[in-house]
Parts: C-alpha cells; sequence; structure tokens
C-alpha cells in the first residue's frame, strides 16, 4: 500500500462519498491526488486542451460517481479510462469525426460501492504491487505503453531498443500481469 | 463463447487508447461474445489505473480546484455521448460487388489514415484476395469464414499484420458478414484492384 492513499481516504471511498452525498469535501481530496495526475497523462496525450480536458475529466468523476462498477475494475482504473476517453474524444471533435461510445458494457446498475469497499482497496492495491513487481525493464515498456500512448514503433525509438525487443519484452510483461491479476475481475 | 482472440497487445492497446477507432469497433464486437476478453480488458485498464495513480503530477492552474468546485452544481452539460456500436454497424447502404458480395463503408467511423467496412459474402463465396499496407483485424458478425489459419464462426476475430495475404472464404450454408479495419489501404489482387477506387477500400 502506497504511503500516499492510506486505506481510510481510499480512492474507492472517496468516490463512494460523492455518489451517496455529494460530498464537496471528498471531491476536493480526490481532486487534491488526482488532477495534477490527470493532466499530466494528458499533456502527452493533448498538450494544449490538458488543463481543460483535466477539469472535464474531474467533472465527469463528480457526474458519473454513482455510476463506478467495482466489478469492472479499480477506482484507479475508472479514472484512467475516464481521462484516456477524454483525450480520445478531444481528437475525434478537432477532426470533426463523430465521437463513438466507448465502452457499450458499462453497466447502468452497479452494484452498490459501499458492499464492496475493501475488495475495491484491495484490489488496487494488488493491480499496484503487480506493476511493481515487474523488472525496470518490463515496467519501462508497460508504462510508455499506458501513460505516454507509444506505439510499439516510439517505445523502440524510445529506448534505443529493435521494434521485436519492445514488442517481446511488453507481451512477456503482458503475461505476467495476467497471471497476478488473473482472478481479480 | 468464441475460440479466435486478439492478440494480449492489442488489449492492451484497447485499453491504453492507443488502437485507432475502426480497431476499437472490431475488437467491441468481440468483446461482446467474448468474457475471457472482457475480463483481460478490465485487467489492463487496471493496469492502466496503476500506471496514472503511480505517475508524474503536472502543475495546475492556481485556482482549478475553485474552478471545479464552482462547476458542480452547474447542470450536466448535455454533450452527445456517441455513436454506439449497433449504430455504427446499422448505418450506411451496401454496395454490391458483384451478385454474391456487398460492401458497406463506415470508414467516416474509423480514424484518419484508416479503412472500416462491412462485408457480406454469400456462402461458398470468396472476399477478394488481399494484403494490407498496416495491421487489419476482422471479426465475424454472421455465419463463418475459412482462410489458411482456419475457421472463424460468429465473434472469432482475426489478425493480420502488414506483408500478410490472406484470402476468407464464407463457409457453405451461411451468409456471412465480417466487420474490417485496417491500418493504411488494402491492397487488393485481382479484379477487385481496378475497383478499388469505385470502393473506396
Amino acid at each position: 500500500m502506497s504511503a500516499t492513499s492510506p486505506p481510510s481516504r481510499s480512492t474507492a471511498s472517496l468516490i463512494l462519498a460523492i455518489a451517496e452525498r455529494q460530498d464537496r469535501r471528498a471531491f476536493a481530496d480526490l481532486f487534491a491526488v488526482f488532477a495534477p495526475k490527470v493532466k499530466a497523462f494528458l499533456l502527452r496525450r493533448r498538450a494544449a486542451l490538458a488543463e481543460e480536458l483535466t477539469q472535464e475529466v474531474m467533472l465527469t468523476v463528480w457526474r458519473k460517481a454513482a455510476g463506478f462498477d467495482p466489478k469492472r475494475g479499480t477506482a484507479e482504473a475508472w479514472i484512467f479510462t475516464i481521462a484516456r476517453n477524454a483525450s480520445i474524444d478531444a481528437a475525434r471533435r478537432d477532426r470533426g469525426l463523430p465521437l463513438l461510445l466507448m465502452d457499450p458494457f458499462a453497466s447502468d446498475n452497479a452494484a452498490p460501492l459501499s458492499d464492496s469497499l475493501l475488495e475495491a482497496a484491495e484490489a488496487a492495491a494488488r493491480v499496484r504491487a503487480a506493476v511493481k513487481a515487474l523488472s525496470p525493464e518490463q515496467y519501462e515498456v508497460v508504462r510508455l505503453s499506458f501513460f505516454d500512448d507509444c506505439a510499439h514503433a516510439d517505445i523502440s525509438a524510445a529506448l534505443r531498443l529493435p521494434l521485436g525487443t519492445v514488442k517481446s519484452r511488453l507481451r512477456l510483461a503482458l503475461r505476467r500481469l495476467r497471471e497476478r491479476l488473473d482472478d481479480l475481475a | 463463447m468464441t475460440s479466435r482472440h486478439p492478440l494480449p497487445e492489442t488489449l492492451a492497446a484497447l485499453a491504453s487508447g492507443a488502437l485507432p477507432a475502426g480497431a476499437r469497433l472490431v475488437l467491441q464486437v468481440h468483446l461482446r461474445a467474448c468474457d475471457t476478453c472482457r475480463r483481460e480488458l478490465v485487467q489492463m485498464e487496471c493496469v492502466g489505473g496503476a500506471i496514472l495513480a503511480d505517475g508524474p503530477r503536472a502543475e495546475l492552474e492556481p485556482d482549478a480546484l475553485d474552478q471545479a468546485l464552482r462547476r458542480l452544481g452547474e447542470a450536466s452539460v448535455a454533450r452527445p455521448e456517441g455513436v454506439g456500436l449497433d449504430d455504427v454497424l446499422a448505418s450506411g447502404v451496401w454496395i454490391p460487388l458483384g451478385p454474391r458480395l456487398a460492401v458497406k463503408r463506415l470508414s467516416r467511423f474509423a480514424d484518419p489514415g484508416e479503412k472500416l467496412a462491412l462485408l457480406r459474402a454469400a456462402p461458398g463465396q470468396a472476399l477478394p484476395e488481399h494484403g494490407h499496407n498496416g495491421a487489419e483485424r476482422l471479426v465475424v458478425l454472421r455465419g463463418a469464414f475459412a482462410d489458411d489459419q482456419g475457421v472463424y464462426a460468429a465473434g472469432d476475430l482475426s489478425e493480420r499484420g502488414p506483408e500478410d495475404r490472406h484470402q476468407p472464404i464464407a463457409r457453405t450454408g451461411e451468409v456471412c458478414v465480417c466487420l474490417s479495419a485496417t491500418e493504411g489501404p488494402l491492397r487488393l489482387g485481382g479484379l477487385a484492384r481496378w475497383m478499388q477506387p469505385l470502393l473506396g477500400l
């Protein structure tokens, strides 16, 4: 468990407080932790719009808090997908392309989060541990894939590695993650 | 339950947002039929969440939180949520390519540089033999086809790299409908090559 997120105020519990009683204090806490991270993420993808999109992402978190479904992954993953979708929608909007529904499987009737708050926090800790257990080389290709939105060719250029090495390293890293996360979802 | 799945790195690219829109729609057809890949996608999104949570922080505008708090009470701006998979599949018009083959262009839903199309082949009919400049992802919506890799039934997904020519043939007994997304234009062989500009493929 990381020092920056004590279990008493896990990401999932903050989202629950927003969902159940529109808790502005919980939102401010969540904002303090995640808005700077969301902005750093968006700077890699839609730099010119990063500040504006960060606002949009955090407001979406507020509005859709009741729809967070711990069966569909960790609270951190939920915020990640909102930020990812915002950057994809912004790119489509820029080009005048129709926006596409990103998640046709999202359930409207999520299980009450309070029932599974502990599981949600434990799941988040497990995912973090699985990611941290990767070798530094594997962690780097995974980080570049997920955070920097790098294609395999970009990773190969950034790390000065042959494309085949990048692909096999990423594949190995993904296999290790899957083994460790197999019973998660 | 389907038996032919996307590569792990393709699911990771879907989770990270790196996959172009057309390929994403093809994957969605498979995911609808495949619990295993849906679970793996969730795992990959969890990895994305952990990377985000452990990632760097960027400095926000000094009044960013105040701005956000002020906007919490606003009625949600009714921004259109986007076009769903079924609406994409239902749009467009079928263009006959002879009596036994038809194509529906859907590239306006794809990303620039990508082609998206529905293909409909009569039982036993071969799709045009083709190669691609980039990856092709093909998923079966109805019926089944076979190529040199075997048989693909409803929900099954085929991923082909560049330089990878193949010729899917619809199985006998049933019409086959597939959704195809390619990065870069197709390189058609035979007669279809001459018709390519007309087809917009």
